[in-house]
């Protein structure tokens, strides 16, 4: 990742773009993103509108609220490519989502209140990073791909930030830890976050249950892709990589392989 | 693309299409957006499974690499060669979930050199064996192998402890006395130096020493450590800057030892090194340097620079039913040694000066995640102002290899 991602520098030079050289236009007005699958019960609120079923191809303005029942989810796909993925028995928020496509920066923050969502990164997260909250924390993504659930599964009224990679900046007003990829913390609503631990696979599979479509679900396709379509456009063809770099044969053992080796012990690092 | 995935989400050829081209840009975050909304479509596609399996798996997102895998894995009408594949990714997901891990690479096989005296190319930190001397042509029988592990503090810093340990043992059919091998260990732990604002920032002193052996009986030694610092600056180029010191004690007595450039004494080796992954099926190693040897011995004193540099390239098997990627990588080396002083033993009056470049080509072709070929063509020549040391030669090497 450039260092620029990850310093404050390049979060103030996009603030500074976007605060005096290029103003964004009046953002509550601006589409943040479009449906791009939906089972119902969904359902959105934008600002002084009742509250709609969601369809797929809709778009989602800032500050609408999206809420699912036991059977539904969606799927948001945002301008800067990032996209949002929520669960079942969910309320979430679009709180901000600004994105200037030519200077290729913006900001975005979500509010999930219950349930689970997971946010796959952008533009907007690999420059001034996406932030969402709940009631027990506040979740500053740079670059990357979480999840976070609320007030489900084991952790009633806590808060679960699984980060799948990037980093993120878990606080409240308890405390504050930094997640990196593949660990998870709990944060209770009246305490600090816990240490972050490995990802446990199982607890990422109830998660990843709880956003996914079941059985017979469409997500709002009349026709749904099937194995054939995939394979007919190159979907599941890659191979696994050699490991040449860690394998020293003399020939190429000597200062310039075996220094990455050395370096670099391990081959996917 | 994205502006005509938005208006018709649901235009799966479209979908997959901006798949392809995020993958080719290597932007796997977007094709992972997508993917999983394809998913949301049809719960049991197990190729797209398999396909964020590996994105997921190249992101270094292991935890979420397996459990696409295994859902992968679980449906029986998976194709058969996906099934494959598959084998070439779970294990290594799996793997990189543990906190301490191995990785273990081995081979035995032939190698053919036209120079015998040249039985192993210059290896490890402190090249073992550097005979320019001619010789004729001869056989021999080899093994060598690799282990590493890393022992993950589990620290959101990411720090680490990588140990090094590898060893080769040549068996020369027709000259037994210059049979030979060596063995080399490094230890030291990687830490972050900076991982709230540049993660990829990392520093690595290590430890470590190792012994050579030639017809069966000790020929060089050496100890010492160093340090590394490596700066990620992307995902995918990487600078490297090291510092080692080492020990060296070359056993070989009397006037042979002048023919090797390295003599019983200290060692200082200065580099700066380059990991360029070019593409996903493309990556440039390069590396320059320079070292000092400090001899105990008159005339013995020498200065070292290199630059080095290879290109590995990977690409399909040529059958379906093999899961891994093969790779050729074909590399350069020159090496520049000058004596500091005149040895009028070996060299009469004149300050030898040697430059060495050797170039090959190394294939590796694993066909099960443990069992594999490769091999290697390498030609060499030395260049001197003495002529007893200058030589060219070339040397073939293959066999079986063993990987965990």
């Amino acid at each position: 990742m450039p260092i620029w991602k990850y310093s404050g520098i390049g979060s103030g030079l996009i603030a500074f773009l976007m605060g005096t050289v290029a103003p964004i236009h009046d953002a509550s007005a601006q589409t943040a993103g479009t449906i791009g699958s939906v089972n119902n019960d969904a359902k959105g609120t934008a600002p002084g509108r009742s509250a709609r079923d969601l369809a797929v191809g809709q778009s989602v303005v800032q500050n609408e609220r999206i809420q699912t029942n036991a059977n539904g989810t969606t799927n948001i796909i945002f301008n800067d490519r990032s996209a949002l993925n929520v669960g079942r028995n969910s309320n979430v928020v679009i709180d901000r989502f600004v994105y200037d496509a030519t200077a290729g920066a913006g900001s975005m923050a979500v509010s999930v209140s219950r349930g689970a969502a997971r946010f796959v990164g952008g533009q907007v997260s690999h420059t001034s990073g996406a932030e969402i909250k709940t009631p027990a924390a506040s979740i500053g993504v740079r670059g990357g791909n979480v999840s976070v659930a609320h007030d489900v599964l084991d952790a009633p009224g806590a808060t679960i930030v699984i980060v799948h990679n990037g980093v993120a900046q878990v606080s409240n007003a308890f405390g504050s830890q930094s997640v990196r990829s593949g660990f998870e913390v709990v944060v209770p609503r009246n305490g600090p976050p816990g240490t972050p631990t490995p990802v446990n696979v199982n607890r990422l599979r109830d998660v990843t249950r709880l956003l996914a479509s079941q059985g017979a679900q469409t997500g709002g396709a009349r026709q749904r892709p099937d194995d054939a379509n995939a394979a007919r456009n190159a979907i599941g063809t890659p191979r696994a990589p050699t490991q040449t770099p860690n394998f020293d044969l003399p020939a190429v053992g000597d200062d310039l392989v075996r220094g990455y080796s050395r370096a670099n012990t391990a081959p996917y690092n | 693309m994205l502006d005509r995935m938005r208006a018709a989400p649901t235009d799966h050829d479209n979908t997959y299409a901006y798949v392809r081209a995020s993958v080719a840009v290597r932007d796997y975050e977007a094709a992972i957006a997508a993917l999983e909304r394809i998913l949301q479509y049809n719960p049991g596609l197990s190729r797209a499974k398999y396909e964020l399996g590996v994105l997921y798996f190249r992101l270094g997102s292991f935890a979420k690499a397996v459990l696409h895998f295994e859902d992968a894995a679980a449906d029986s009408s998976l194709d058969p060669n996906i099934r494959r594949r598959l084998d070439g990714f779970l294990p290594d997901a799996r793997k990189e979930l543990q906190a301490s891990r191995f990785y273990g690479v081995f081979q035995t096989g032939l190698r053919y050199s036209s120079n015998k005296n040249a039985t192993i190319p210059a290896v490890g930190p402190v090249p073992a064996f550097t005979f320019p001397l001619r010789n004729g042509g001869g056989t021999s029988a080899f093994v060598l192998g690799e282990i590493s592990h890393i022992y993950d503090f589990q620290n959101q810093r990411g720090d680490r402890w990588e140990t090094g340990l590898s060893g080769f043992a040549n068996h020369q059919f027709n000259s037994r006395d210059i049979n030979s091998g060596f063995f080399d260990i490094s230890t030291g732990p990687r830490l972050a130096l900076a991982s709230d604002w540049f993660p990829g920032l990392t520093i690595r002193p290590y430890v470590g020493g190792g012994a050579s052996f030639v017809g069966g009986n000790s020929y060089s030694h050496n100890w010492g450590g160093g340090a590394s610092v490596r700066a990620s600056l992307t995902p995918f180029f990487a600078l490297e800057f090291g510092l080692d010191g080492r020990r060296i004690d070359v056993a070989t007595p009397g006037v042979a030892l002048s023919r090797d450039i390295f003599s019983t004494g200290t060692l200082w080796t200065a580099s700066v090194g380059t990991k360029w992954s070019i593409t996903d099926s493309l990556t440039f190693n390069g590396k320059a340097f320079i070292r000092r040897n400090k001899a105990e011995g008159i005339g013995f004193d020498s200065e070292h620079a290199g630059l080095e540099a290879s290109l590995k390239i990977e690409f399909n098997p040529p059958l379906d039913t093999i899961g891994f990627r093969w790779s050729a990588t074909p590399y350069l080396r020159y090496t520049s040694v000058a004596f500091k002083q005149i040895e009028v033993i070996n060299t009469g009056p004149i300050r030898r000066r040697d430059q060495q470049v050797r170039a090959g080509l190394q294939l590796d072709a694993p066909l099960t995640q443990s069992i594999g070929f490769s091999g290697n063509f390498e030609f060499t020549q030395n260049l001197s102002n003495i002529r007893n040391y200058r030589s060219t030669g070339w040397s073939i090497m293959a066999g079986p290899t063993v990987r965990f």
